[in-house]
């Protein structure tokens, strides 16, 4: 029974991990906390089930969400923070301008949804069982892991063996002295919100999948979850911010499973409090915050 | 006085309140509807303002509130309990207000309650525990109590399905859900069925994956699920993704014969059975009010819809028979409510002397997207 909802934690915790590094990505190369980023995830959702209930596959709901929030994402950058950065003292600017963002996406979504709960059709992924050394887990959980693991790790490559993810940590580390080798900021910047867009895109279609309920609000737990996870994991973190959902997924579903309904918040936050009693920058935080920062 | 009703509910009212109806002057009669058109009981709200607007204009139109012209306020408190407090407190205080009809759940009347019976005004909730009738002689509600209606279904899957056990799962945050746990956690157990393990949950939970784990490892033959429609038919879904027996007895209460379950749990929630106080085809003043219902708004009803319909003509039947348009009078009319036609239960409804509503239920099944009567 533990095993199982370890097991059960950890898939929850890979998507988790899919929602808090886009956040955590933006943070640890702008120290901008995007507060839109939730309705982002919900967009996600939206577009996945309005792609399927046309008729059309998941794979191409799942593309669309993609590309849609990544494009959403770079408005949000454009709109809310271009011209904030510009000012040199953006950080909280641009958190209530991400709030504003973010109010106005999921009002609009809400809109279009007439404010109801919606789900994909239960049929849309085929409940199959497999069951290892005493473990169950279904193929949507495989579908939810295989995902989360493939871009968690897409994006570990992206960001530490390819020649963008050198510029972004160029622009991370110091914005004028990349310009002198030719980095473009702005369009780096635009790049990573467009990734940090369609991983929450990706997150928000897994969790309807998931937990069968898409609704205009559904991003607002999220975004609580991926503070306590970003800062769990130490500010602008990629590998903080994986292991810290995935023990975060792990809390929570121990909590939920063994002890007294209405404890989990509780537990989890005590445990957040006692981490960073011990490790003020989280497990995996460097003090000038973001960890993108100095890596060669 | 003439009636000229175009369905057989309205008819048989207006027979009715044409042979009780008090001789009163023409007045105006104000009511301030609070009934959630969003958030998480908009499932309830939308629908029984469908209905009530379906009964108003029948009624309006045959004549049904005396010579009298009521007007209804209608606001949406979003499901917030504290919008539905202020929103009493507005419509209490203004004295050109005659009654209350809302809020939806018993969370919101149990806050509210208290208010208008102190402040004397007759508040006609939809709210499903009891306990909100005790608050005082103000208060009325339009669904009978837990025990009457959740009595019949726990009694046939006990003695007629006969479970060894049965899983129990219900919202923590709403009075009425926690009571209808209550209720047939005790009548099961009484009559033979071991409660394997019971959970709660919050009515805004959607992650069900260590619940439905617990479900599953449990393997009771039965799930008992008490919460808003769209929340148990998110229980059932992950618990079957996450493998529970196909075969697994589902029963519910009666959120599971609205629409929205259905819709939210598609053929996860095929065989669940839940109590019924409305049956489309239980009467044919049901069936007509069905076809009414589809025709205005294109879909058909389900008991929410019955419920605002039903309402309505309680408390057209209440301004009918009011020796004349005051709080207290109508206060009194409402409380003598005897054998009101309806489309809910066994056809008719009277208030017993504790305002409890009495119409009668019948134990429903899913089958097939639709509700029918158990073999």
């Amino acid at each position: 029974m533990i095993a199982q909802q370890l097991l059960n934690g950890l898939i929850v915790g890979g998507v988790y991990a899919l929602f808090a590094l886009g956040f955590t990505l933006v943070f640890g190369i702008q120290k901008i906390l995007n507060l839109a980023h939730g309705a982002i995830f919900t967009v996600g959702a939206f577009v996945s089930w309005y792609v399927v209930s046309l008729g059309l596959p998941l794979l191409l709901g799942i593309l669309a969400s993609i590309v849609v929030c990544g494009l959403l994402s770079m408005l949000v950058e454009f709109v809310c923070f271009s011209r904030l950065r510009k000012t040199g003292d953006e950080e909280f600017g641009a958190i209530i301008s991400s709030i504003g963002a973010g109010l106005v996406i999921m009002t609009v979504v809400q809109r279009l949804s007439n404010t109801r709960v919606l789900r994909f059709p239960f049929e849309t992924f085929p409940v199959r069982i497999y069951e290892f050394a005493g473990l169950r887990i279904t193929l949507l959980q495989l579908f939810m892991v295989g995902c989360a693991a493939l871009l968690v790790l897409a994006l570990y490559i992206l960001i530490y063996r390819t020649s963008f993810g050198r510029r972004i940590r160029a622009v991370t580390d110091n914005e004028r002295a990349s310009t002198l080798v030719a980095i473009n900021p702005n369009a780096t910047y635009r790049q990573v919100y467009f990734i940090s867009g369609a991983l929450a895109g990706v997150a928000g279609v897994l969790v309807g999948l998931a937990f069968s309920s898409i609704h205009f609000a559904m991003g607002e737990p999220y975004l609580l979850f991926a503070f306590v996870i970003v800062i769990l994991g130490g500010l602008g973190s990629i590998l903080g911010a994986t292991i810290a959902a995935l023990l975060f997924g792990m809390m929570q579903t121990l909590t939920i499973a063994f002890l007294p309904s209405g404890l989990t918040n509780t537990i989890i936050f005590l445990a957040l409090f006692l981490i960073l009693m011990v490790r003020p920058n989280g497990l995996f935080g460097k003090e000038a915050a973001g960890a993108l920062r100095g890596r060669r | 006085m003439a009636f000229d009703y175009r369905t057989p509910g309205a008819a048989a009212l207006a027979a009715l309140l044409a042979t009780t109806a008090a001789p009163a002057m023409a007045e105006e009669v104000n009511i301030g509807v609070i009934l959630s058109q969003s958030g998480n009981y908009a499932f309830v709200g939308v629908p029984v303002v469908n209905g009530m607007r379906l009964a108003y204009d029948e009624i309006v139109e045959a004549g049904g509130f005396g010579d009298n012209t009521v007007n209804f306020e209608y606001e949406d408190n979003r499901s917030d309990r504290a919008e539905a407090v202020t929103l009493v407190g507005r419509f209490a205080r203004d004295a050109d207000y005659d009654m209350i009809v809302g809020p939806i759940a018993t969370s919101e009347a149990m806050a509210t309650a208290p208010i208008a019976n102190e402040m004397e005004i007759p508040m006609f909730t939809t709210a499903t525990s009891p306990d909100v009738l005790a608050i005082g002689e103000w208060i009325f509600k339009s669904t009978e109590t837990a025990d009457a209606y959740m009595e019949p279904v726990a009694l046939y899957v006990a003695n007629e399905l006969q479970p060894e056990s049965c899983f129990v799962v219900g919202i923590r945050d709403n009075e009425g859900y926690v009571t209808q746990r209550r209720i047939v956690t005790d009548l099961l157990s009484s009559n033979g069925v071991e409660i394997a393990a019971e959970e709660t949950i919050l009515s805004t939970d959607v992650d069900f994956t260590a619940l439905s784990t617990t479900i599953v490892n449990t393997a009771a033959p039965c799930l008992f699920v008490t919460a808003p429609p769209e929340t148990a038919a998110n229980v059932i879904i992950q618990a079957r993704q996450a493998g529970m027996d196909p075969e697994t007895i589902l029963l519910g209460d009666s959120g599971m014969g609205s629409q929205q379950f259905m819709d939210a749990g598609g053929s996860a929630v095929d065989g669940a059975y839940f109590p019924a106080s409305f049956v489309i085809d239980a009467t044919e003043m049901s069936r007509q009010f069905a076809a009414d219902y589809e025709e205005a708004y294109g879909n058909p009803p389900d008991i929410w819809a019955a419920t605002g319909y039903t309402m309505m003509y309680v408390v057209a039947n209440a301004v009918a028979n009011a020796e004349e348009i005051s709080r207290e009078d109508l206060r009194a009319a409402m409380a003598a409510t005897s054998d009101i036609p309806v489309v809910m239960g066994q056809g008719s409804l009277s208030f017993d002397e504790n305002r409890v509503p009495h119409m009668g239920g019948v134990v429903m099944r899913i089958s097939d997207g639709t509700w029918v009567a158990p073999e």
